[in-house]
């Protein structure tokens, strides 16, 4: 293992545990894509040292362990598609609220509504 | 069999496609998603009989072999976990093409397809025999949910779901990350390779990935002290979405953790997992008792109950963990219930807030009956299942002589009743409060009763088969403690001593 | 992107119409690829969603909608999935087929390829839904003080 990777790894969590204790959204999503990337270097790490591509019969070199690679590619295709969902939400809560920010003290506010307000599900009419 | 478990993942999946195509269609989608619900509850129940005849089936995915590929493991717990589940998802389904005539609904179009792309989700989780596709699975059942969370697109939702959100996706990044871990030790994920594999690393190693485990799927299972956003996320859903989380989704957690953490014999993790078993039962029942709203305490007791699960496990013995997959099966169909009566009331009274429900004893006796049977069961009052479960646990504890997770679970178990009586007096007793405007339909309320009647009598018909569920549960366990079982079945028996590399 | 005074600057416009059909070569070309080298149904998807998010950078509308697509994929590739089962194999396992054709030679293809379209539609279909989303949430932009609840009419799935 390469302690370079390692050491990636590490920054990437870091930053992107730092940007998802942000209130935005916009900063969550970008936490998260760091977050992604350090996932994936890890089980490129967790590999073991890089060969040739493990393509059959491509290379006579011995080949590089294809398990972590396909672990890291469906990693990045779901991580792509949680991405997008995330950022549709935050498009979607900028849509209602005016801005992309989680709000303060969610359970107070709940509190307080439920004393106003006849039901969650007819806020609409209310509001 | 073969074919019967590929049906059961994919089945759902290709329903779900066809489901959507024809969305806008309302009748025939509704047809497509039942027939696919209930053709996959019929295989789940076609596995567990031949389960319980021939034994453990394995499946490997495009005939690879199990060091590089991907298997599909139907031993018994699967199949009967697979069984409740799937059942559990059908009948709620039933509720929401009931609700469907209520006038407090969204858009309901996504609903059905998004049911099946969860069954398929859960039951891939359930039959998967490597940790990879497990994560996978866990990806399709929380993307699934987020849309079933947030379809209504309400700003509570959003905010609350939001919630459930980041907290998974910082559970899966956390999977991932393990899982890098746990191939850099062992070059596998391969669950019975790992049960050969994890035993023999040096012990900082192996409870390393124990501990990190606990915290992944604790997260999903909502244990403390990772169990505040369930809480938060699940009041705000729509009664049917929240009725199949409360139901299975912490459950999932719950059957991956048992599953792991027996067969990679991580019993040095008993004393930590029994620690956060009993505060998850006292903060849950805790939290619950301060709310004052249907469907916010039952939250609360979802995390509550995830205790008791715990408690089985943390024992590391054959009785305890017998009880808590005893538990676990009496657990999905109660809790779904209990949120479907919430439901119930909801539609009634336009309400779950018990300051402005009240007499409904009187007027609807049957929401009443209806409440007061899951109610019980989850207290443990005999002769409900929530007995049965509770005390086979609590002997398990006595048994292994832990003291203290007994009084615990028995304090928790009082409280649990406090709190279902205080539901009761809100809502069933006192003067009655007028119903909400517009009603539901008449077709529509029957269909709701009756899909909660088919619930209540599923909680019901496991007391019915309480002795033949604890003797299959007590294999079970001994399965999982012993490991070799499972290895052999998946990788067989006559390998010519495979090396680890 | 769009400036909605303007329009789309004209040179964005032709050159993203220059570009379309390159990129849907290459598409076919990685699809085709992705049998025994890098390539394949996503990166084919993928270069088809990049056109498309060109194309409604540039102003043009989307010529898909999501919903279809995405369920279209998900139907082929778990029938493709379950087809093998039929005949005794193993689950998700591929037939190939190989022949002779005429002009291309030897071809060498199989059950996978058919596997690869569903996933090329899906996601393709993916990338049209998040178009969708942010491009309702464009047009539509409520005015800024409406800091409550909307009606569930308008809902972005």
């Amino acid at each position: 293992m390469s302690a370079a990777l390692i050491a990636a790894v590490a920054a990437l969590v870091g930053s992107g545990v730092y940007l998802i204790t942000s209130r935005s959204l916009s900063r969550i999503v970008l936490g998260f894509s760091l977050l992604g990337h350090s996932a994936v270097l890890a089980l490129l790490a967790a590999g073991g040292s890089a060969g040739a591509p493990p393509i059959v019969g491509s290379s006579d070199l011995p080949s590089s362990d294809p398990l972590p690679q396909a672990f890291s590619l469906t990693a990045i295709v779901i991580s792509f598609g949680l991405t997008l969902f995330v950022l549709a939400l935050a498009s979607r809560q900028r849509q209602l609220t005016g801005d992309d920010l989680v709000e303060d003290d969610v359970e107070d506010r709940r509190v307080a509504q439920l004393s106003t307000k006849p039901a969650d599900d007819r806020e609409g009419e209310t509001a | 069999m073969n074919a019967i478990i590929a049906l059961a993942i994919v089945g759902p999946l290709a329903a779900s496609g066809i489901g959507l195509l024809v969305r806008e269609r309302h009748h025939l989608r509704d047809a497509i998603t039942l027939m696919g619900l209930s053709a996959t509850a019929l295989a789940a129940i076609a596995l567990l009989i031949d389960v319980q005849r021939n034994g453990t089936t394995v499946v490997r995915v495009g005939g690879w072999d199990p060091e590089l590929g991907i298997v599909l493991v139907a031993d018994q717990f699967a199949a009967l976990i697979l069984v409740v589940a799937t059942l559990t998802i059908l009948v709620v389904d039933i509720f929401a093409i009931g609700q469907r005539g209520t006038a407090s609904t969204g858009d309901q179009t996504v609903v059905g397809p998004m049911l099946l792309v969860l069954t398929a989700g859960v039951s891939l989780a359930i039959l998967t025999g490597d940790l990879f596709t497990l994560f996978v699975a866990f990806e399709l059942i929380l993307v699934s949910s987020y849309v079933l969370l947030t379809h209504q697109g309400r700003a509570a939702q959003l905010r609350s779901g939001m919630t459930y959100v980041v907290i998974n996706l910082l559970a899966s990044t956390l999977f991932l990350l393990g899982l890098a871990y746990v191939y850099a030790a062992t070059r596998t994920v391969n669950i019975a390779l790992l049960a050969e594999r994890i035993p023999e690393l040096d012990d900082g190693v192996r409870l390393g990935i124990g501990l990190w485990f606990l915290v992944v799927f604790g997260t999903k299972a909502a244990m403390f002290p990772l169990f505040s956003w369930l809480p938060d996320s699940y009041p705000t859903a729509p009664t049917t979405v929240t009725a199949v989380f409360a139901g299975l989704l912490t459950k999932i957690g719950v059957y991956v953790m048992i599953r792991f953490h027996t067969l990679t014999g991580m019993d040095d993790l008993g004393p930590v997992i029994l620690v956060a078993a009993g505060l998850t039962m006292l903060v849950g029942v805790a939290g619950a008792l301060a709310q004052n709203d249907v469907k916010r305490i039952l939250s609360f007791h979802v995390v509550s109950q995830i205790g008791y699960m715990l408690m089985g496990l943390g024992l590391f013995s054959v009785a305890g963990v017998a009880g808590a997959v005893l538990f676990l099966v009496h657990q999905i169909p109660v809790k779904t219930v209990m949120f479907l009566v919430g439901g119930l009331i909801e539609d009634d009274q336009g309400n779950s807030s018990l300051d402005k429900v009240g007499g409904l004893a009187a007027r609807r006796p049957i929401i009443a009956v209806l409440f007061a049977i899951p109610a019980l069961s989850l207290a443990g009052i005999p002769p409900f299942s929530g007995f049965v479960a509770k005390l086979s646990l609590i002997d398990a504890g006595i048994n292994a002589g832990s003291v203290a997770i007994v009084v615990v679970a028995l304090v928790a178990s009082m409280f649990t009743l406090l709190s279902m009586s205080k539901i009761w007096l809100g809502v069933f007793w006192r003067e009655p409060t007028p119903p909400s405007e517009p009603a539901s339909s008449k077709a529509s309320k029957r269909t709701m009763n009756g899909a909660t009647m088919a619930a209540v009598a599923g909680t019901l018909a496991v007391v019915a088969l309480a002795g033949p569920l604890w003797n299959m549960s007590e294999e079970i366990a001994r399965d999982l403690l012993d490991g070799q079982t499972y290895i052999d079945e998946v990788l067989g028996t006559d390998r010519g001593g495979v090396a680890s590399p | 992107m769009i400036d909605q005074t303007t329009g789309p600057s004209p040179i964005v416009s032709l050159g993203v119409r220059a570009a379309t059909p390159l990129a849907l070569v290459i598409a076919v070309f990685v699809f085709f690829a992705g049998h025994n080298r890098p390539g394949g149904g996503f990166a084919a998807g993928l270069l088809i969603g990049a056109v498309l998010v060109l194309r409604s950078i540039a102003g043009f509308p989307l010529p898909f909608r999501a919903i279809p697509l995405l369920a279209t994929g998900t139907i082929i590739a778990c029938t493709v999935a379950l087809a093998p089962m039929l005949w005794g194999n193993v689950f998700l396992d591929q037939v190939v087929v190989e022949q002779t054709l005429p002009l291309l030679g030897k071809v060498k293809s199989g059950s996978a390829l058919v596997f690869d379209i569903g996933v090329t539609l899906i996601v393709s279909g993916l990338i049209v839904a998040v178009l969708d989303g942010f491009r309702a949430d464009h047009l539509a932009t409520p005015p800024p003080d409406l800091a409550n609840e909307k009606t569930n009419a308008e809902n972005s799935s």
